[in-house]
């Protein structure tokens, strides 16, 4: 993806917020998203890109992880610290992360797409349904009958 | 292949199907109105087009409970999120957790037993293989498991219906990848079946499918470009063996015949290698023979070479290449030289454990791009032959255990059985079959 952009490395872009806040990143940072890139592409490059759907803490956030993620290419052990990062996240501020999720698809990084939807993907990992329900707020709208009778259908143990 | 269709129909409509970047707009609304029975289930085959444009309001899909459609279309699959990324996440989720995942609520239940959600996982390259076992038990009882090797456990499944429970020579083969079909067969009571029955490691339910043309038990089976052959085999009632052969086309939810065999058959082994069907069984007169069958042409021919003559079971075509146990418990294999039209090869794992019924090798599959030795026992030893090492034929590194032998389910049931008498019958596997979910 940024196979491109090594050559002119040192490029910085100004980015600009919905609430107006300007952001300078290095190019090679920056065509990470696809949208910038297409953005780019359509030579508007000279100019402030503005960023309708992305806040400024979430904006810090996505920079912050594509650093890292870049940082991490060959490095097994930082690759699974990235990896833990999500259990908290999501445990402490799921809202955040919701953002952090839109703001990435908005963005088209996909890097960073994979990464936090494996962050949810490994949240779920050896949850019950009940705690499962309980953390990310998911209404449980099975009538009893309903939940007996797929436990029943299905008759695997849970704890 | 469904999948493939399915991914193309999403192609034409001009809609992202790669996960991690999806569109927030998409509808995913026919998901949720029609994937909740077995019968819309079935609505969702090959050919019918998903509903995944912007442009079609949810609502169109109108049915007679509206308003539950409504509320349910209302309800996000994870609060906070647009449905599209809370499915590139959830489609990530290994499988082994997916029975858990359907009982968070009806949304998700209703997600995680549609082929949409499994075709995503599988365009994406996240289908995971698992191993399905159908055993006889000492009781005479079939059961039915499944193994992920990944994890490396035992799953348990819904039961065998009824008239499988204790059937004897019935065919067992895997279409589309994830349905796991049963047909024909003897039932004690009700002598020879017609019944086709199929499992789908998408539902984790049994479905019926359509009756074969012929009652037959006994017969050969094998899988061509996703159709499911059936040849020879004995009909009770009638004192002869069969010839007669048919097909079945899941696409055309229909069985036909295709040519008989040169002459009756009761196959005990069967392969297909190089586009045709190999048999080798007993004929009329209990003498050994073989037959090659080859689609494009609908004929059979009787075959009489080296790898007929060689060939024993369990074998497998692997790769291009055939596979079977040189040894009773599989811890070797010989390989098929077409080259000198023999069976001169062999893959040594230099470990010999038995020669009782229990370490018998049943079956050869492929998981993961492996060869896999299934033993009566239960346990799995996986080769790991496309090695590029050259000492690969007595290379012992390149064998691993994935799962040792009785695990808890079949140590209480053979400790029973102990218990309640040793009549000879011992448990010993079936069939066995990988399916994708």
């Amino acid at each position: 993806m940024a196979s491109t952009s090594n050559s002119t490395s040192s490029k910085i872009i100004t980015l600009r917020s919905s609430d107006g806040e300007v952001f300078e990143v290095e190019e090679s940072v920056a065509l990470e998203s696809n949208l910038i890139r297409r953005m780019m592409e359509d030579d508007c490059a000279n100019n402030i890109i503005p960023l309708p759907n992305v806040t400024a803490p979430i904006f810090y956030l996505v920079i912050e992880h594509c650093k890292k993620h870049a940082e991490m290419k060959d490095n097994k052990e930082k690759k699974k610290e990235l990896r833990s990062q999500g259990e908290e996240l999501l445990k402490s501020d799921p809202h955040t992360y919701s953002n952090l999720m839109e703001a990435v698809n908005y963005l088209d990084i996909k890097s960073l797409m994979d990464l936090t939807a494996q962050w949810l993907a490994d949240f779920l990992k050896g949850k019950s349904p009940r705690l499962i329900r309980e953390l990310l707020k998911i209404k449980n709208d099975f009538t009893p009958e309903e939940e007996a009778e797929i436990l029943e259908r299905n008759r695997w143990a849970f704890d | 292949m469904e999948a493939v269709e399915a991914y193309a129909d999403l192609q034409r409509s001009g809609v992202r199907v790669q996960a991690p970047l999806v569109d927030s707009v998409t509808c995913y609304c026919r998901v949720d109105s029609s994937l909740k029975t077995v019968s819309g289930a079935r609505k969702f085959v090959p050919g019918s087009k998903l509903c995944m444009r912007p442009d079609i309001k949810p609502h169109a899909h109108k049915s007679k409970n509206s308003r539950k459609e409504r509320n349910r279309t209302h309800a996000p699959l994870l609060p906070g999120l647009p449905d599209d990324l809370a499915i590139a996440c959830l489609i990530r989720v290994p499988r082994v957790e997916h029975r858990k995942l359907r009982l968070v609520c009806k949304r998700w239940h209703r997600l995680l037993a549609g082929n949409f959600f499994y075709s995503l996982r599988k365009n994406m390259g996240m289908a995971e293989e698992w191993v399905y076992v159908i055993k006889r038990d000492r009781d005479r009882k079939i059961s039915f498991h499944a193994f992920d090797p990944i994890y490396q456990l035992w799953q348990p499944l819904p039961p065998v219906p009824g008239e499988y429970s204790e059937a004897l020579g019935f065919g067992c083969a895997v279409l589309s990848g994830c349905h796991l079909y049963l047909f024909g067969g003897r039932d004690p009571l009700r002598r020879s079946m017609r019944r086709v029955i199929f499992y789908s490691a998408r539902t984790n339910r049994w479905h019926r499918a359509p009756d074969m043309l012929r009652k037959r038990h006994f017969f050969g089976s094998c899988v061509i470009n996703n159709c499911l052959y059936v040849a020879g085999g004995e009909c009770e009632g009638i004192q002869r063996t069969l010839r007669s052969a048919e097909v079945y086309d899941p696409n055309k939810n229909k069985w036909t015949c295709i040519a008989e065999m040169s002459s009756p058959m009761v196959p005990f082994i069967g392969v297909v290698y190089d586009g045709k069907w190999f048999l080798k069984g007993l004929g009329s007169h209990r003498q050994v023979m073989s037959e090659a069958y080859l689609p494009a042409t609908n004929n059979w021919a009787p075959v009489n070479d080296g790898m007929v003559a060689g060939w024993r079971n369990p074998s497998i075509s692997f790769n291009g290449k055939l596979y079977a146990s040189d040894c009773w418990d599989g811890c070797k294999l010989r390989v098929y030289d077409e080259v000198t039209d023999s069976w001169n090869k062999s893959l040594d794992s230099k470990l010999h454990l038995g020669n009782s019924r229990a370490w018998e090798a049943a079956a050869l599959v492929s998981i993961n791009g492996k060869l896999c030795i299934i033993r009566n026992n239960m346990s799995i030893c996986m080769v790991d032959v496309s090695s590029p090492d050259k000492h690969a034929e007595s290379n012992a590194t390149l064998w691993e255990n994935i799962s040792g032998s009785g695990h808890l389910m079949t140590f209480v049931t053979n400790l029973w059985s102990s218990i309640a008498g040793r009549n000879g019958v011992k448990s010993h596997i079936v069939h066995c079959q990988v399916l994708q979910a």
